[in-house]
């Protein structure tokens, strides 16, 4: 079973990526579980959401407390290495929106992976607006090959309304080319 | 060869699914949280003309149940969804269903009373109102549990109320793989409804009253309904796992890892999840530990419980709850 912790701010999608990334693994015939965590959800809050991948249907519902992989779709919370790095396995890989190199985060050291994109950037140019699910799920797909993006593109038609369908699949192919993937 | 859409949707969309697929013909609602997903779904799938039903907006869920029970007398399959607040605000009428016999489905997505997060005071406070009571694990299991319920409820051995209960948050707001039957095979497991007796002509509007046993007689009438509901929940579980290809135990209890065990946990809903993989963990280290789950709280399946002992050998049952009654130590 792979797990992984989406972290985001209110209003980027991060639940949101959960259920694209949820849907195109259950479309690669794979199981899903995207568990938001529910607090006093705002508007920019920082907010947590679990994400787990497995072959066999996944029954446990615990928060994910040591993930094998983080993605983060807000640029300063990924400089946070004690909210976003908390628990990450040794060996882990992180997928992240940021401008900065992958060596300038404290937490690179124990990690075999980072992937980084300016997703604010890409989502600005694609949707006008800073919401950056769908590129950091295209720099996801490029880092952990874990995910099509055949099937992310299918999970968007199927997700997303149809006025979003164009934006979004530029998002993520767009994201896609122009991450940058560090082998630490 | 069975149809179906694989889908990634909450606990509380796969349950608004199954409704769907049950062709329910009366819909009375009132949000709450975390139920509100559930009859929104429905309402949207009412509007668009995917489900031909009559949705009823209620001002409260005690209206909403008196709602339900005159649907339920003039013999049309019906359905809501509360919880908490809500099916505590409801408990008058949740009383009377059964007296009718009116085999309504209700979907508790279990909540405390006191805050938002899944305990299961509201469900425990009914559990003397004459409803079948089956806890689930999983956004999948709510969905094939919802279809069930009503071949349970209205099979005429039974005709008494049923709930499906899934943990609030953690079954009915987390996503999750599940595998949508196709109408066609739903309708092979789900024949429509056929009320026993149906009582009142809605065309009509007169005062109603019909002849019933004095009171000792119907809380006997009303046991032996309950009685038989095990064997039909055991019927459901396996006609079901015929066409659709999943069980949950033998509908009542699901045992895990029971096999030479000293020890057993017993858990309910989504708890289990965790609980398997705990097994899992203290099995590899060589202790010999099992689970058993119950998925039927109403009835209570006692003798299911002494006979897997008998099975198993096993010498103490560790009991894992998500509720307190205080002063008595235990839940």
């Amino acid at each position: 079973m792979m797990e992984i912790r989406i972290h985001g701010r209110g209003g980027q999608g991060a639940v949101t990526s959960s259920k694209l990334a949820g849907l195109a693994a259950s479309i690669e015939g794979k199981y899903g579980q995207g568990l938001p965590f529910y607090g006093f959800e705002r508007r920019g809050a920082p907010v947590e959401v679990y994400l787990r991948f497995d072959e066999k249907p996944i029954l446990i519902s615990s928060r994910i407390y040591e993930p094998d992989g983080i993605i983060v779709l807000d640029p300063i919370l990924a400089e946070l290495g004690n909210v976003v790095a908390r628990g990450l396995k040794e060996g882990g890989f992180a997928v992240l929106n940021t401008l900065k190199d992958p060596e300038e985060f404290e937490y690179a050291g124990k990690l075999s992976k980072i992937a980084t994109v300016d997703a604010t950037g890409v989502a600005l140019k694609t949707l006008r607006a800073p919401i950056t699910n769908t590129a950091i799920l295209g720099a996801f797909a490029k880092a952990t090959g874990m995910l099509k993006l055949s099937s992310l593109e299918e999970a968007i038609k199927r997700i997303l309304r149809e006025r979003f369908h164009k934006p979004n699949i530029e998002a993520l192919r767009m994201a896609y080319d122009e991450t940058q993937i560090k082998e630490m | 060869m069975v149809k179906e859409k694989v889908e990634f949707i909450t606990g509380n969309d796969a349950v608004a699914y199954a409704v769907k697929l049950a062709r329910v013909k009366v819909i009375a609602a009132y949000p709450i949280t975390p139920q509100s997903p559930v009859t929104e779904k429905l309402s949207e799938y009412v509007a668009n003309g995917e489900l031909d039903a009559e949705f009823i907006k209620v001002e409260g869920e005690h209206s909403c149940l008196a709602a339900m029970r005159g649907a339920g007398v003039c013999g049309v399959r019906t359905f809501t969804a509360t919880c908490g607040p809500g099916l505590m605000y409801a408990h008058e009428n949740l009383e009377c269903v059964h007296r009718d016999r009116t085999p309504l489905v209700i979907a508790v997505p279990n909540r405390s009373y006191s805050s938002l997060f899944p305990d299961y005071t509201d469900s425990m406070c009914e559990a003397t109102t004459g409803f079948i009571q089956l806890f689930v694990e999983s956004a999948q299991e709510a969905l094939d549990t919802t279809l069930q319920g009503f071949r349970i409820a209205e099979d005429h051995r039974v005709l008494m109320p049923l709930m499906v209960l899934y943990d609030g948050y953690v079954t009915s707001h987390t996503g999750a793989t599940v595998r949508l039957p196709s109408q066609e095979d739903v309708d092979k497991f789900l024949p429509p409804f056929k009320p026993y007796v149906v009582r009142v002509d809605p065309s009509r509007s007169e005062y109603i009253q019909w002849e019933r046993p004095g009171v000792p007689l119907q809380e006997m009438e009303h046991e032996m309904a309950m009685t038989n509901a095990k064997e039909v929940i055991k019927e459901a579980n396996e006609e079901y796992a015929k066409i659709f290809g999943r069980s949950y135990g033998d509908g009542l209890v699901e045992p895990y890892r029971v096999e030479d065990a000293d020890v057993v946990l017993v858990t309910m809903a989504s708890m289990t999840g965790t609980a398997r993989q705990v097994v899992d963990a203290l099995r590899e280290k060589g202790k010999n530990v099992g689970l058993l789950r119950l998925r039927s709280f109403r009835p209570f399946p006692a003798e299911t419980f002494q006979e897997l002992q008998k099975k198993y050998g096993f010498r103490a049952m560790g009991v894992c709850e998500r509720d307190v009654t205080h002063g008595c130590n235990y839940g």
